[in-house]
């Protein structure tokens, strides 16, 4: 018992430096008895961290180099490598971008803002509070994205600040409040409608500036905010308050003295009231506990496929983690100030990350002893061709059209990923597909017409799919090969069937 | 009890879908002729300006009812044209579910709402097309017509799986690039498919890749949908019933999903955005409403016409309903306390409105029905037992609907116990 609690001791500090994290994960993956009994194997793991970490398979260079390096260190120096690359910041802007705007929209000094941040030392409390505060001084431009969105009017409707606060709620603290709008939540009874209502204190003085420009502005302070419940008619107010916290202490202004810059329709300014709410709200929220937990759960639902919360707007007495040891070791390590890169650097050389492919082999904890296949985004799968054919440089078209089938257009409700017939006849007849297919100076088409037998099945399925072929797989691939009346039509057709084959599509 | 086990049954219905995509149906259809075709209203329709209006209280709204085709039942006045075919309808107007947000409530109600197991159900759609199987050669077993992307709906398939997903058609129209590129020859095409659908197997059988399965449906689904393009070309509808249904989403997708019907198709969902009217209420009402009552009253009439009611159950629901309160936007929110839905054909017993609700449509008066009683009612009518058959999940028995709920024996017309 004793060494359980010194253990416990040991993990709950936070982790100042990545390798700290992955112990602390590690450890903590014992006390939430999941036992990951082996480990993905070397190729497996190469493919897996180039697509999660910079969005694309790795070149047979890449894999190869990997592969002849120390047993012992080769993973952590990927890991390092990787993260140091262009290709890092760019994917990972991209990423955070779909967690906190769902694509919503796009705005170009938002993206700067979100590369910059992942590049750079700076921690997720730092990221939220320029969100959340946008007006201050330090906040960089294009930070105010996240609430100038959400403050545009869509068609006739009126700004939908539910929406707002049910997002501040879901994104930052893992409460989707929506329920609680109008009454306490029938189904989850730590969510009540104060809850709602003490998040709306803050978010209902905002308003927005410039769109393109991505300000906001806000109303003076209008009191308390009174609501009751649809059920009993019962009357409460509250003042501004993150659920469960008590409310702040808002001073009172006299009517007329509201603003300390008034509002000015010449230059179009809302003006700056002498108590503001968005400071106040960074604040409360970037001291909250439950800020680091809930990007803690997001990032890994990124990178395992599910949260260890799921799902992540849902965190609750009621609907526990899967494995809570380890979400708290990777919270501690983002309330600690650890940034994205020394975090995202302690999470791949964890055993959770590493664990091997295939279904889930039950549910709760079990589920996470095995990696599921996650489909890759268009982005990821439009470079992952152009790194396996090595047709050399990027072609925005390209991209596009990728984006176009394999994309999430915004405000779409359903899931992005699934197989479709769609992309099932853009594999098969689109013209960009056939484009891909010629052979072009050092290109793996080129490089296919030099080698015949298991040297070809090899180079084609290192280059696709980042390992070797199965016996069964190899004779299936020669055999279709050397079936075609020309060797170039021939090695069009094997590497049509693997970069149309789900394997390709997928990160596992 | 007839217990059949998922395993024996997934085996039997995988084979017989296989058989169906390879054209050899009579090797493997179900005896069954019941069809199901689901509208579904994305949002929250409201039970208030459809088929529970209460003029004149203090919630009403602006809008009267107005008397249907069965005396004593009146439905609002947004609905006219389907108020001529009340006596084909059943409206329940005692449900009560419980969620009222979107995110949650379009799964739930879905899904049944079944009792937390710690597994997802299948949707409506997706459970239905497992049980029935596919109706006609070639034929998929589910498919849904909506806005915007199409392609398969894996999210609804729940611990079912991907290759259970119904396939949806995008705006309705055929995929784009169905035909083969001119460029290529024919050997070419069948060796890389044949090739790519080798290596999937393998795939499949080596990491348990659900999605490989499904991935190879698509292609083999292509094929089916090459071959019959006019059922999947909006553009290609008939003008004049264009006209009858309505020119506009809902319109040509309803109309559309009975072209599918007909051609076999076992079950239709044909889903609608834009319901969900939390501001200008009663000015979205007068536009949106005319865009279900059109369609739906022409599907009525066509489908009774052609003897179709008999064995096709038409089901308008959504993921709740909506205040009876109005809010400061002139808008109704969210209310899955004391909502309808609307049903017809398969045995649903028609002309009639089950339960009601208060004066003021705030809650439900007397016994309330969650979406448990209307899963148990809706299989009943396709004539799946819920009390006799069960999906097994990695060995544990699953009951088809919510088992602290029952089916509404005042919407069938044969009694629950003698579906199979």
């Amino acid at each position: 018992m004793v060494s359980v609690i010194m253990l416990i001791g040991t993990f709950m500090a936070p982790a100042a430096d990545a390798l700290e994290l992955t112990k602390a994960m590690d450890a903590a993956l014992a006390l939430d008895k999941l036992a990951i009994d082996k480990l993905a194997d070397d190729h497996e793991f190469c493919r897996r961290i180039h697509l999660d970490l910079v969005g694309r398979v790795p070149t047979t260079a890449e894999t190869r180099k990997f592969l002849a390096a120390p047993a012992a260190s080769r993973r952590a120096e990927l890991a390092k490598g990787l993260l140091a690359s262009p290709q890092f910041t760019e994917v990972w802007a991209s990423t955070l971008h779909l967690i906190l705007m769902e694509r919503l929209g796009d705005n170009a000094e938002w993206d700067g803002f979100l590369k910059e941040f992942a590049s750079s030392n700076r921690s997720f409390r730092e990221l939220t509070a320029q969100m959340l505060d946008p007006g201050a001084a330090t906040a960089p431009k294009g930070s105010g994205f996240f609430l100038s969105k959400r403050l545009e009017n869509y068609g006739q409707n009126p700004v939908d600040y539910p929406a707002l606060t049910r997002d501040v709620g879901r994104l930052f603290l893992g409460m989707d409040l929506r329920c609680a709008q109008c009454h306490d939540h029938l189904t989850v009874p730590s969510y009540k409608q104060v809850h709602f209502q003490g998040l709306y204190a803050f978010t209902r003085q905002m308003v927005l500036g410039e769109a393109a420009k991505a300000t906001i502005g806000e109303k003076p302070v209008a009191g308390k905010v009174s609501f009751s419940s649809v059920f009993d008619m019962e009357k409460m107010e509250t003042g501004p308050s993150l659920p469960g916290r008590k409310p702040l202490d808002v001073p009172e202004v006299k009517a007329g003295e509201e603003y300390a810059v008034k509002p000015d329709r010449k230059t179009k300014s809302s003006g700056v009231p002498k108590v503001a709410m968005m400071p106040l709200l960074a604040k409360a929220v970037t001291e909250d506990d439950r800020l680091a937990r809930t990007w803690a759960n997001r990032l890994a639902r990124v990178l395992l496929g599910r949260g260890i919360v799921e799902s992540p707007d849902f965190d609750h007495p009621g609907n526990p983690p899967a494995l809570p040891e380890t979400l708290d070791a990777m919270a501690s390590a983002l309330r600690s100030g650890m940034p994205l890169k020394t975090w995202l650097e302690g999470f791949v050389n964890s055993r959770l990350y590493q664990a091997p492919s295939g279904p889930a082999a039950g549910t709760g904890a079990a589920a996470f002893s095995r990696a599921p296949e996650r489909p890759l985004t268009g982005e990821a799968l439009a470079a992952s061709v152009e790194t396996a054919l090595g047709n050399g440089k990027r072609d925005e078209a390209r991209l596009k059209r990728f984006r176009q089938v394999f994309g999430h257009p915004p405000r779409e409700p359903d899931e992005a990923g699934h197989p479709s017939v769609e992309k099932a006849l853009f594999w098969r007849n689109d013209p960009a597909v056939r484009a891909m297919m010629a052979p072009m100076s050092g290109n793996l088409m080129e490089r296919l017409l030099k080698l015949e037998g298991p040297a070809l099945a090899e180079e084609l399925f290192l280059s696709l799919l980042g390992r070797p072929p199965s016996t069964e797989e190899r004779d299936a691939v020669l055999a279709a090969v050397a079936k075609a009346p020309q060797p170039q039509e021939g090695r069009r057709i094997a590497v049509w069937a693997l970069l149309a084959s789900t394997e390709f599509q997928v990160n596992h | 009890m007839n217990f059949l086990s998922e395993h024996r049954f997934s085996r039997r219905s995988w084979l017989a879908g296989m058989a169906a995509m390879a054209g050899g149906l009579a090797r493997g259809n179900t005896p069954s002729d019941k069809q199901l075709l689901l509208i579904w209203l994305d949002g929250g329709l409201s039970q208030l300006e459809s088929w529970d209006p209460k003029p004149g209280t203090r919630f009403g709204g602006p809008f009267r009812s107005i008397p249907t085709s069965v005396t004593g039942i009146r439905y609002s006045e947004m609905l006219p044209l389907t108020a001529r075919h009340a006596d084909k309808i059943a409206v329940v107007r005692n449900m009560s579910t419980q969620d009222n947000s979107h995110s949650a409530g379009v799964a739930r109600i879905q899904r049944g709402d079944p009792k937390n197991r710690g597994v997802d159900y299948p949707y409506l759609n997706v459970a239905a097309g497992r049980w029935l199987g596919p109706k006609a050669a070639g034929m998929p077993a589910s498919m849904v017509i909506k806005p915007g992307n199409g392609g398969f709906l894996v999210s609804e398939t729940g611990f079912l799986g991907a290759r259970h997903a119904s396939l949806a058609l995008g705006d309705g129209k055929p995929p784009p690039l169905l035909d083969r590129s001119a460029d290529i020859t024919a050997a070419e095409d069948d060796a890389r498919l044949s090739l790519r659908d080798t290596l999937d197997r393998i795939g499949a059988k080596a990491r348990g890749s659900s999605l490989a399965v499904a991935n190879s449906e698509t292609y083999r689904l292509a094929e089916t949908l090459r071959s019959r393009r006019d059922l999947f070309d909006p553009s290609r509808l008939d003008a004049k019933s264009v006209e009858r249904y309505g020119d506009w989403d809902l319109g040509r997708h309803i109309l559309q999903a009975r072209g599918l019907l007909e051609a076999g198709v076992r079950i239709v969902k044909v889903i609608s955005y834009g319901w969900d009217s939390h501001g200008d209420h009663f000015n979205g009402s007068m536009s949106l409403m005319p865009k279900l009552d059109r369609p739906l009253s022409a599907l009525l009439e066509d489908l009774s016409a052609r003897g179709m009611l008999d064995h096709v159950l038409v089901v308008v629901f959504s993921e709740f309903g909506r205040t009876p309160r109005i809010n400061g936007h002139l808008g109704r929110d969210h209310w899955p306390e004391a909502w309808s839905v609307a049903m017809a054909g398969a045995g649903i017993i028609p002309g009639q409105a089950v339960g009601e609700t208060t004066a003021d449509g705030v809650e439900v008066k007397g016994q309330a029905f969650d979406i448990g009683h209307m899963f148990h009612t809706w299989f009943a009518a396709l004539g799946v037992s819920t009390s006799a058959v069960h999906y097994e999940q990695n060995g544990q028995p699953l009951p088809l609907a919510h088992e602290g709920t029952h089916a509404v024996r005042a919407l069938l017309r044969r009694p629950p116990e003698h579906a199979k």
